[in-house]
């Protein structure tokens, strides 16, 4: 009895381990690239496009910025909605522009964190 | 104590086991970093090039005008999809004039490549520098690099990725190591001697009886060759 829930046991280890190692395999980065720049008034500007390679229009595409000082403290963090009233919602196929600007001083971030939420 | 000494022996092999895996494992790591290393610096060269065609002719500051071209000559897909393992998100582009002005920290020294040294390359966390910071200067028509190309790529990621690539090895390694320990300690184990009855008696005393046994012998067989003589007289 003791037997059968020992191999029990390492079955379900062994399932679950491999599960595990399957979803992280299973959830790649996203697809969007940003390019950052210096504008006129040297603040760091971010812009780029995405398009909907869906079969079914988005509603809802969101990025999160977070920088981050040299001591690893955030010093600010912006969320920016990408659709408005002239792309809502994101047809299959149909392309966005998108471009914000970031607040702090370019110096002072050290490190920079770019999340999409769709 | 029985049950703890034992406990702490298969504690050891399995910590054992466990450092042997993890070399393995830090082993495949680094492989994977410097492909990671490998594929930053190419694209890098690739954004590089055309940031040096087209600031050539165009606007400078336009830069919303260049991922429209850079989609245009090779594609925003295909250049997302460079990156298998973890890719950059963000690649900036900085113009050298903005650099030397000190209006921004590129991680550059003075010949616009990268400096090794500089604090916003580095980022130490969980024992290890844990991005990694590809930088290619740009040319225009001159001598003097126009900008420079940075991208910063994620370190932390590559770590999840070859644990799930290996994972059913590692497993596998794990099992056939514990194996092998249990068969080692089959081979080493004593045999344990037979129980008897004679172990009312140490085998070093043995030695002596038999000596006495001899002379009792002995001396049974002179009395007996003694009395045979009396008889035949």
């Amino acid at each position: 009895m003791r037997k059968i829930k020992i191999k029990r046991f390492i079955i379900i280890l062994f399932l679950s381990f491999i599960s595990f190692t399957s979803y992280l395999n299973a959830n790649p980065t996203n697809n969007l690239v940003v390019l950052e720049t210096l504008n006129s008034e040297n603040k760091f500007e971010y812009s780029g496009f995405f398009i909907n390679k869906s079969s079914v229009p988005i509603y809802d595409i969101s990025i999160r910025y977070v920088a981050k000082s040299k001591n690893g403290e955030v010093i600010e963090a912006k969320s920016v909605s990408l659709l408005d009233k002239n792309n809502y919602p994101l047809q299959p196929g149909e392309k966005l522009n998108f471009s914000f600007v970031i607040d702090s001083s370019p110096k002072t971030i050290y490190t920079k964190k770019l999340y999409f939420y769709n | 104590m029985y049950y703890l000494r034992r406990f702490l022996i298969i504690l050891i092999i399995q910590i054992v086991i466990f450092a042997f895996i993890s070399t393995i494992f830090i082993f495949n790591f680094n492989l994977e970093r410097e492909s990671l290393k490998k594929q930053s610096k190419q694209f890098t060269e690739l954004i590089a090039k055309q940031a040096g065609i087209y600031f050539t002719v165009n606007d400078k500051k336009n830069t919303k005008a260049f991922i429209s071209y850079l989609d245009s000559n090779i594609g925003i897909d295909e250049l997302s999809s460079a990156f298998a393992i973890t890719k950059p998100n963000i690649i900036s582009i900085f113009f050298s004039d903005d650099i030397v002005s000190g209006k921004i920290n590129a991680g550059v020294n003075e010949n616009f490549q990268k400096d090794d040294s500089a604090e916003i390359n580095k980022d130490e966390k969980y024992f290890f520098n844990n991005k990694y910071v590809a930088i290619r200067p740009f040319y225009g028509d001159y001598e003097k690099p126009m900008g420079v190309v940075r991208v910063e790529v994620d370190n932390i990621p590559l770590i999840l990725r070859t644990l799930s690539t290996n994972a059913v090895f590692y497993l596998l390694l794990f099992l056939i190591l514990n194996n092998q320990a249990f068969l080692f300690y089959l081979w080493t184990k004593k045999k344990k001697p037979p129980i008897t009855d004679t172990s009312y008696i140490k085998e070093s005393s043995i030695g002596s009886i038999k000596i006495m046994q001899k002379i009792i012998n002995q001396i049974i067989e002179d009395h007996n060759n003694i009395s045979d003589e009396k008889n035949k007289n």
